[in-house]
C-alpha cells in the first residue's frame, strides 16, 4: 500500500467537515445520472473512489461489537457515501447473540450484502454456497492485498477461492500494572521475557493476608486465544491431520502452565473469576491482578478507566513463540443484488483512509504491514512495540486446521468444560488433556 | 357477521358465535405450538444446520443420543435438578402460604414481599445470586465464616454445590408464586371445618394433615404438575450463572439443546433431544396424574 498518512488524515477531516456542511444545509447537489461524490478522486488514494462515484443502488451491511464499533463503522459509511453518493449504506448493527440471528437471517434466505463473520465459522456459509468468490475483487482493488501481512488471507481461503477477508486483527500481549511492579521492586519485563520469568514474576507480586490473596499476580482466561498462545509457545501441534492432539507433551506443557499458576495461587481460577459476575480484565483496572493477557480490545477501557500506570509486553517466549489470530472476516453474500458496490465498500474500508476511522479507538490493528509500523493506526499507550513484533509470528497452524474443520464451536465447548475440572481442581491437567482428545476425536471428529 | 349468523336458530347463533371467539387462540396455538412441535419431530430425522438443505439420516440421531456422554451427564444433571428442586419449591410456598394464612397485622405488607422476587427478572435475580455466592467476596461465606468459621465454600464453582445453590436461588425466586395458590385454596377453605376441628379438639398437626392438605390437594396438584415441567426446562439460570460449568456439572438437557441448535448447528440432533425430553415429560405428568388423581380421589 502506498500510503501518505498525513494526506489521508488531512483527506478523512476534510471529508468530515464537507459531511458535516452539507449536512447543515441540508441540500445535495443534484445532476442528471445521480448525486455528485462531495469529495475529489483526486483528493485520495483510495483505489475505488472513481468508481464509487458511478456506483448506485442499496447495501446492507451487518456486523457485531459494542458501541465504539457502531460509531466507528458509522463513520465509514458515512465517509464511503461521499465518495459514492448514489450508494445508500444501511448499517445493520447487532449487539449481542451476533452468530445467531446471523444464521437465522441465512436459513431464511435473507443475508445482508455485507457481514461479519468469525474465522472459525466461514466454513458453512461457504458450503452451503452463500459467499461470494472475492478472487476478482482482489485484482481489482489491488491495494487490499498490498503489504498485507503473512497468512491471514488463509482463514478465508477454502480451495483456492477466496471468500472471506481480514478486516483486521488484534494481537494477544500482556499488559503489566507498572505501579505494582513499582511497589514491590521487581523490575519490569522486557520483550524478551521467558515463561519461567514470567512465573517467578506472578509468585512475586501475588498479594496475600493470611490465606487471602489480595492481589493475584496475573490471571488466566479459559479462552482460545490463552490455549493457543501458551500451547503455541512451545510449539504444540495441538492439532493435525483432522484431529485433537492437545495430549501431545508440548500442548500439555502450555496447558499445563496455566495450571500451575492456578495451583501456585499465582492466579484465580477462571471460575472463582466468573463466579464474581466478573471478568478477569476487571480485576486488571480495579487492581486486583497485576499482569493480565489479553488482546487489543481492552485499551479503550483501560484507557478511560485504569488509574494507574500501564503498558503492554508480548507474551513471554517458551521455545518459540505464536499469536493467535483472532479476527471477523467480512464476506459479501452470494445472494447479493449488488455485489460491485459491496467490494467497493469493502476496498474503501480497508483503504488507509478507512482504516484511519476504525484505528483511532485502538479496538484492534491493521492487517497491513506498513501500517502496522504506523503510530497513527498502532496508537499508545500502551507501546506499541509489543503488538508490533507480535505481527511477525501471527498465527498458528494447528489454530488454521481446527478452525477450518467448521466444528470449531463443538470442539471448543469440550475444551472449555474439561480444562475447567482441571482449573477448578476437579481432574488433573494431564487427565483433562487426556478426555479433551478421546471425546472430541470420537465424537466431534470420527 | 349478520349473514353468518341471519336465518339461524338461537343456539345455531351462540354455537358460531363461540368458534369465531376461540378461532383466533386456536390458530395461534397451531402455528406456534403443534406446527413447531411436528416440525421438530421431523427434522428430529435429520443432519440440518440451517443454511445446507437437511439430509435425512434415519434414526441416527437418536442413535448417537443415547451414546453421547454429556447427553447422559445433561439428563442426569437434569432429573438430579426436578427431584431436587421441586418439593424444595412446593414445601417452601406451602410453608409461607400456612404462615400468612391467619389474622396478621400487615398481612399485604407480608404477602406483597414474598411476592417480589417473582416480578423480579431472572437475569436480575442470577446476577444477585452470583454475587452473593461468591467464594471470596460473597455475603454467604463471610456470614459463614464469621458465624461458624467455616473455610469458603465454592457455592457455583465446585461441582458439588453448584446444582443445590441454583436451586436455592429458583426456590427463593418463585416461592412467592406457587405461595399465592396454596394461600388462595387455603383460605377457600371453609371456617366452620375449623370450627368443627376445635370441638373435637384436633391438634395443630392433625389439622394440617387432616384437614388442610387433603381439602388444598388439587391445588398441590397443579403446582407440582408446573413445577415439573417448568424444572425440566430449565435453562436461564444456568445459562446466566455456570455456563453448564464448572465442567458439565451443570449441564441440563435444555441448555445443552440450545448448544447444539444454535452454537454448533446440529438443529436436527437438537431437536432429537428436544422430542427424547418431551416423551420424558409426557411420560412423568402422565405418572404424576395417576398418583395425584387416586389421592385426590381418596
Amino acid at each position: 500500500m502506498k500510503k501518505n498518512l498525513k494526506k489521508t488524515l488531512a483527506l478523512v477531516m476534510a471529508a468530515t467537515l464537507v459531511a458535516a456542511s452539507f449536512a447543515a444545509c441540508g441540500s445535495k447537489e443534484k445532476e442528471e445520472g445521480g448525486d455528485k461524490p462531495t469529495v475529489s478522486k483526486e483528493n485520495t488514494n483510495w483505489e475505488g473512489a472513481e468508481k464509487a462515484a458511478e456506483l448506485e443502488g442499496k447495501l446492507t451491511y451487518m456486523h457485531s461489537g459494542d458501541d465504539y464499533e457502531r460509531e466507528m463503522y458509522a463513520n465509514v459509511f458515512k465517509s464511503y457515501m461521499e465518495y459514492a453518493p448514489n450508494v445508500e449504506v444501511e448499517q445493520m448493527y447487532v449487539p449481542s447473540d451476533y452468530d445467531t440471528k446471523l444464521k437465522t437471517l441465512a436459513a431464511a434466505g435473507n443475508l445482508p450484502d455485507l457481514f461479519w463473520s468469525g474465522e472459525a465459522g466461514i466454513r458453512a456459509y461457504n458450503e452451503a454456497g452463500m459467499l461470494s468468490d472475492l478472487t476478482g475483487y482482489l485484482e481489482e482493488y489491488p491495494q487490499l492485498t498490498e503489504g498485507i501481512l503473512d497468512g491471514v488471507l488463509d482463514f478465508g481461503n477454502f480451495d483456492g477461492k477466496q471468500v472471506a477477508f481480514p478486516k483486521d486483527w488484534t494481537s494477544y500481549v500482556m499488559y503489566l500494572n507498572l505501579d505494582m511492579f513499582k511497589e514491590a521492586g521487581v523490575e519490569v519485563p522486557t520483550n524478551d521475557w521467558t515463561i519461567d520469568e514470567y512465573k517467578d514474576l506472578a509468585a512475586k507480586l501475588t498479594k496475600k493476608s493470611g490465606d487471602r490473596v489480595d492481589v493475584y499476580g496475573t490471571a488466566i482466561n479459559n479462552y482460545r486465544a490463552d490455549w493457543v498462545n501458551w500451547m503455541g509457545n512451545y510449539g504444540a501441534e495441538w492439532f493435525k491431520d483432522g484431529k485433537s492432539n492437545i495430549s501431545s507433551p508440548e500442548a500439555l506443557q502450555g496447558l499445563k502452565l496455566m495450571s500451575d499458576l492456578i495451583e501456585a495461587g499465582s492466579a484465580p481460577s477462571p471460575g472463582s473469576v466468573s463466579s464474581t459476575g466478573e471478568s478477569e480484565d476487571r480485576l486488571f483496572i480495579i487492581g486486583k491482578v497485576a499482569m493480565y493477557p489479553s488482546g487489543r480490545w481492552v485499551i479503550p477501557s483501560f484507557r478511560s478507566e485504569v488509574d494507574f500506570e500501564w503498558d503492554a509486553r508480548e507474551m513471554p517466549q517458551g521455545t518459540t513463540r505464536t499469536c493467535p489470530f483472532i479476527c471477523s472476516m467480512v464476506c459479501i453474500a452470494d445472494t447479493s443484488e449488488n455485489k460491485d458496490a459491496a467490494a467497493n465498500l469493502l476496498s474503501y474500508q480497508m483503504s488507509d483512509e478507512g482504516l484511519a476511522l476504525v484505528m483511532e479507538s485502538a479496538l484492534s490493528l491493521p492487517a497491513y504491514s506498513d501500517l502496522m509500523e504506523n503510530e497513527n493506526y498502532v496508537n499508545t499507550p500502551p507501546s506499541a512495540d509489543a503488538f508490533i513484533n507480535s505481527s511477525k509470528y501471527l498465527g498458528n497452524a494447528s489454530q488454521l486446521e481446527a478452525s477450518k474443520t467448521g466444528k470449531w464451536s463443538e470442539y471448543s465447548s469440550i475444551i472449555t468444560a474439561h480444562l475447567s475440572d482441571a482449573f477448578e481442581g476437579k481432574i488433573s491437567i494431564e487427565e483433562a488433556v487426556e478426555k479433551i482428545d478421546e471425546q472430541a476425536n470420537s465424537t466431534v471428529f470420527n | 357477521m349478520k349473514k353468518l349468523l341471519g336465518k339461524r336458530t338461537l343456539k345455531q347463533k351462540e354455537a358460531i358465535t363461540a368458534f369465531l371467539f376461540i378461532l383466533l387462540p386456536l390458530i395461534s396455538l397451531i402455528i406456534l405450538m403443534y406446527y413447531p412441535i411436528i416440525r421438530s419431530f421431523l427434522i428430529s430425522f435429520f443432519e440440518w444446520d440451517l443454511l445446507r438443505e437437511p439430509t435425512f439420516t434415519g434414526i441416527q440421531n437418536y442413535k448417537t443420543l443415547f451414546k453421547d456422554e454429556v447427553f447422559l451427564e445433561a439428563l442426569g444433571n437434569t432429573v438430579h435438578w426436578v427431584i431436587m428442586y421441586v418439593p424444595m419449591s412446593v414445601i417452601t410456598s406451602f410453608a409461607l402460604a400456612m404462615l400468612l394464612d391467619r389474622k396478621l397485622k400487615f398481612a399485604g405488607f407480608f404477602r406483597t414481599l414474598y411476592y417480589l422476587p417473582v416480578v423480579c427478572p431472572i437475569v436480575v435475580v442470577s446476577l444477585l445470586f452470583v454475587w452473593i455466592y461468591n467464594t471470596d467476596y460473597g455475603i454467604l461465606n463471610f456470614i459463614l465464616s464469621k458465624l461458624f468459621h467455616m473455610d469458603p465454600i465454592g457455592w457455583i464453582t465446585d461441582a458439588k454445590y453448584s446444582l443445590f445453590s441454583i436451586a436455592i436461588m429458583s426456590v427463593w425466586k418463585w416461592a412467592g408464586y406457587n405461595m399465592l395458590i396454596f394461600l388462595a385454596a387455603l383460605q377457600g377453605i371453609d371456617e366452620s371445618l375449623y370450627e368443627a376441628a376445635a370441638l373435637d379438639g384436633v391438634t395443630p398437626s392433625q389439622l394440617l394433615f387432616k384437614i388442610k392438605i387433603p381439602l388444598v390437594m388439587p391445588s398441590i396438584y397443579f403446582v407440582m404438575l408446573t413445577a415439573v415441567i417448568d424444572a425440566f426446562q430449565m435453562y436461564t439460570e444456568i445459562f446466566i450463572m455456570t455456563k453448564g460449568g464448572p465442567g458439565y456439572s451443570t449441564y441440563t438437557v435444555s441448555y445443552y439443546l440450545w448448544s447444539n441448535a444454535f452454537e454448533y448447528s446440529k438443529m436436527g440432533y437438537a431437536c432429537a433431544m428436544a422430542v427424547v425430553m418431551f416423551v420424558i415429560i409426557m411420560a412423568v405428568t402422565l405418572v404424576q396424574n395417576k398418583i395425584m388423581d387416586k389421592r385426590i380421589e381418596v
